[in-house]
């Protein structure tokens, strides 16, 4: 909310490949049909990117095999078990 | 709460070859084109390093990982090392019981199948394959039978869209606790006739939304839409009860794939679109610490911060989901355009959309 925010120019150039590996990738990405608003505080943070599930105090078990669950979405539901289902961690 | 695990499930493709031609397959592409196995040293190897850092699991996929001639010793090799091992699969070699039990025994901890329609014309006119339908229907009976855990997990596409009502009460009827709907994305190098729009997939979501919490039961829906694609009376119900969800582990880097040959993927869609490779140049593989160094540091870094945007100026207008909604799956935005389908938050998209 609030937060202050630009809109990176889409054109492939505005990307500047930092390798062999990414060349590809930055393609795709540069692909993508969007805006690219960035906001000054990125919606993922830092600390998210380091992220680290963390253990569910109410030790339900519902989650047991994608657990500690934090509902962050990062199993991609591939995981395939109910999260905190009874918990509502 | 404590830290405990650094990544969340990891996921393991170890083959591209497939006994069902699914319409909506992501990977047709590799499945067509790839015709090897991840070597069992290369997939003991992955092993060992996921375990090493601090992975919660590894999840086995294809192509189909039943056919993996290294199955059985790859799920022995990750109970040895105490690592819990899911597994994606259409499930046409679980039909027969002492298979599955088998794979329980030597390591398997979870499974999830795939089953695309109710019928044997809708099932197997998706996979392709006469006979698929019952194959698989058998295998989640005997996964319910056997007290193994296991979910589903529905594609929804253009071949199936009218009869995922039935597919539900099909699952709910066998014993399935809550069904998982996916959707279909186009492939990185081509399109796929087979998807639907953002809308479309947003309003069959709700409908099955609807018709589970009916009869009291509960569904799930992976792979993020953007938040203003579904109705705003029902958006709010759809995320309390966590049936939708906002993110996905290809922004925030908790979760990657090693890709049968090694290549380091954000997302199993990604195949031939490595970040890296966890062999080195000197063909060694990478220790824990190269790798979080690569992970956090190099390539992979630069990739999430190019990643996380909001896919439309739209997205700003949103008061209460800004900061929330990330604009779902970027992959939706291959095909279509964000400037377009995002209308915002406080929009009826559904009403303006004319559906």
């Amino acid at each position: 909310m609030g937060e202050e925010y630009k809109i990176e120019k889409q054109e492939e150039s505005s990307y500047n490949p930092l390798s062999v590996n990414l060349q590809k990738v930055y393609t795709v990405l540069a692909s993508l049909k969007t805006e690219k608003i960035v906001a000054t505080q990125s919606f993922i943070s830092e600390s998210e990117l380091e992220h680290t599930l963390t253990e569910c105090d109410c030790q339900c078990g519902d989650c047991s095999d994608c657990s500690p669950c934090t509902d962050c979405g990062d199993c991609g539901g591939d995981c395939g078990y109910d999260c905190h289902s009874q918990c509502g961690d | 709460m404590t830290k405990k695990y650094n990544f969340g499930s990891t996921w393991l493709t170890v083959n591209y070859k497939c006994n069902n031609r699914c319409k909506w397959c992501y990977a047709k592409n590799p499945i067509e084109t790839t015709n090897f196995d991840m070597p069992l040293d290369l997939a003991k190897s992955a092993i060992d390093l996921i375990k090493s850092l601090n992975s919660a699991g590894i999840t086995l996929i294809g192509g189909e990982p039943t056919i993996y001639p290294h199955l059985d010793d790859v799920l022995g090799y990750g109970k040895s090392k105490n690592v819990k091992m899911g597994m994606v699969t259409n499930g046409r070699r679980l039909e027969d019981k002492i298979f599955l039990d088998n794979l329980f025994e030597r390591g398997l901890t979870g499974v999830t199948i795939s089953i695309n329609g109710s019928s044997p014309e809708v099932h197997d006119g998706i996979t392709g394959i006469t006979g698929s339908f019952y194959q698989t229907k058998q295998a989640i009976k005997n996964c319910t039978e056997g007290g193994y855990k296991f979910t589903t997990e529905t594609t929804i596409c253009q071949e199936n869209k009218d009869d995922l009502e039935n597919i539900l009460d099909m699952l709910f009827e066998i014993g399935v606790e809550r069904p998982q709907f996916n959707i279909c994305t186009r492939a990185i190098t081509e399109d796929n006739p087979s998807t639907l729009t953002v809308y479309e997939d947003a309003k069959l979501r709700e409908q099955l939304y609807l018709h589970a919490k009916a009869q009291e039961k509960k569904v799930k829906f992976i792979i993020p839409l953007p938040f203003c694609a579904y109705s705003p009376e029902i958006r709010k119900e759809l995320l309390s009860t966590k049936t939708i969800y906002n993110s996905c582990q290809i922004y925030g880097g908790n979760g990657f794939v090693i890709d049968h040959n090694g290549d380091v993927l954000p997302c199993v869609r990604w195949s031939g679109y490595p970040l890296g490779n966890i062999k080195k140049q000197d063909n060694n593989i990478m220790n824990k610490t190269e790798f979080l160094e690569f992970w956090h540091n190099g390539d992979p870094k630069k990739f999430r911060e190019k990643l996380r945007v909001y896919p439309s100026k739209e997205c700003i207008t949103d008061s209460d989901y800004w900061g929330d909604c990330h604009g779902g799956c970027p992959m939706l935005w291959l095909k279509y355009d964000a400037r377009e389908e995002i209308k915002g938050i406080n929009s009826d998209v559904t009403q303006s959309k004319g559906l």
